[in-house]
C-alpha cells in the first residue's frame, strides 16, 4: 500500500466516527446508509490530493460528508448527476451500524434530528459532536453569529419535539 | 430527555463505532481504500464513453452512409443535423467540466448552491434539446428524402411524429421542469439570504 493510502486510511480510522454518525442521521434504511459511507468515502479519497491542510482535518471531513449526505437524496432521485455503483458487501459494514448498543435512546435521537430540515441537521450534528460556533461557521460557510442564532431555534425545535415523543 | 442527554448519548457513539473500527481494521481497509478506488476508475472510464460515444457515433455510423448530394434539401438538411448535434454535443461537454469541478471539501453554503445551479444548467439545456430536436429530425429526412413526396402515408407520420413530441414536450415542460425549477430557485434564494444574513 502506498504512503498516502495509508496515511488516508489513518485519517479515515480516526474519524471514521464522522462519516458513520453523519450517514445514519441523513438515511433511513440501512442499503442507503452503506451506499451513502461509500460516496463519502469516494469524495474524501478523490479530494485527499487537494487537501494541503489549511482547515483541520475534521473540518474537512465533515465538509465533503455532510456535502455529499446532503445530495444524496438528490442523487436518488437524479442518477446523471451523481451515479452510484453499489459494491460493497452488507456485511462489512453492518457492525457499525447495528449493535447491541444501539438503544431506543438513540432511535429517538435521530427521529428526532430526522425532522429537521437538511441544513438545519447539519448544524446540529455538528453542535452534538461537541463543535465550536467558530467550527460550524468554517464547515457550513454561515456566518458565526447566525450559526449561534440558528442553534438556539434548532434546540427549542428540538426540545418541542422531545416533550412531544415522550 | 433533555438537549444535554441527547449530546451525552450522541458522543457516547463513538466510543462504540471507535473500538468497531480498531477489531475490524482489515475490512475497514478493503471499504475505504480498495473500493473507492475501483469506483473512480469505473466513473472515469463512464464519463470517457459518454464523451467519446457522440463522436464515435459519427465517424462509424453516419460517415460511412454518408452520400453527398448536391441538392439544396440536402445541403439545409445536412446544416439543420450538424448544428443540432454540435450544440447538444457542448451543452453535454460544459455539463461534464462542471460536474468535474465541484469540489466536496468546499462549505455547506457553496456547494448548495453550486449544485442547485448546476441543476437549473442540466434542466435549462434539456429544454433546449427538447426545442431543437425537430430541426435535428427534420434535417435527417431532408437528408433521406431524394425529392419531398407527399400523400396521405408521409402526411400522417409527419403528423403523428409531431404529436408525439408535443405532447411530450408540453408534459415535461408544463409540469415538471416548471416545478423543478421553481424549488431550484426557492433554493438558490435560501442559500443567498443565508450568506447575506
Amino acid at each position: 500500500m502506498t504512503d498516502s493510502k495509508e496515511q488516508f486510511l489513518i485519517i479515515l480510522e480516526q474519524n471514521i466516527g464522522i462519516i458513520v454518525k453523519i450517514a445514519r442521521a441523513y438515511t433511513k434504511i440501512e442499503q442507503d446508509r452503506e451506499d451513502l459511507i461509500n460516496d463519502i468515502t469516494l469524495e474524501l479519497w478523490k479530494s485527499f490530493g487537494r487537501f494541503n491542510g489549511e482547515s483541520k482535518i475534521s473540518t474537512w471531513i465533515y465538509r465533503v460528508a455532510l456535502n455529499v449526505s446532503m445530495n444524496y437524496k438528490r442523487k436518488r432521485t437524479n442518477t446523471a448527476l451523481f451515479d452510484s455503483i453499489q459494491e460493497i458487501p452488507k456485511e462489512d459494514l453492518r457492525a457499525w451500524f447495528f449493535s447491541e448498543e444501539d438503544t431506543s435512546a438513540s432511535e429517538i435521537l435521530y427521529d428526532c434530528i430526522d425532522t429537521l430540515d437538511d441544513l438545519n441537521k447539519a448544524i446540529i450534528l455538528l453542535y452534538l459532536d461537541g463543535n465550536t460556533h467558530d467550527e460550524i461557521s468554517a464547515i457550513t460557510g454561515i456566518s458565526k453569529t447566525n450559526v449561534g442564532t440558528k442553534i438556539g431555534r434548532i434546540k427549542e425545535q428540538l426540545r418541542d419535539i422531545i416533550t412531544k415523543e415522550q | 430527555m433533555e438537549i444535554n442527554e441527547l449530546q451525552m448519548l450522541w458522543q457516547q457513539q463513538n466510543t462504540h463505532i471507535l473500538e468497531n473500527t480498531r477489531i475490524n481494521k482489515e475490512v475497514l481497509k478493503r471499504i475505504l481504500i480498495m473500493n473507492p478506488e475501483k469506483r473512480i476508475n469505473r466513473e472515469k472510464i463512464k464519463s470517457l464513453i459518454n464523451l467519446i460515444s457522440p463522436i464515435a457515433l459519427v465517424i462509424f455510423i453516419f460517415i460511412p452512409n454518408f452520400h453527398y448530394r448536391d441538392t439544396v434539401i440536402y445541403i439545409t438538411g445536412l446544416l439543420m443535423f450538424v448544428t443540432v448535434f454540435f450544440l447538444i454535443y457542448y451543452w453535454q461537454v460544459t455539463y461534464f467540466f462542471l460536474l468535474r469541478k465541484v469540489d466536496f471539501s468546499a462549505t455547506i453554503v457553496v456547494i448548495k448552491k453550486q449544485i442547485a445551479t448546476m441543476e437549473k444548467y442540466k434542466i435549462k439545456s434539456t429544454k433546449l434539446k427538447y426545442a431543437l430536436m425537430p430541426i435535428a429530425i427534420l434535417g435527417i429526412f431532408g437528408m433521406l428524402i431524394q425529392k419531398p413526396n407527399f400523400n396521405k402515408e408521409s402526411i400522417v407520420l409527419i403528423v403523428l411524429i409531431v404529436a408525439v413530441f408535443t405532447a411530450s414536450a408540453l408534459v415535461t415542460f408544463k409540469i415538471s421542469i416548471k416545478e423543478q425549477f421553481r424549488q431550484l430557485n426557492k433554493e438558490i434564494n435560501e442559500v443567498e439570504k443565508i450568506e447575506e444574513e
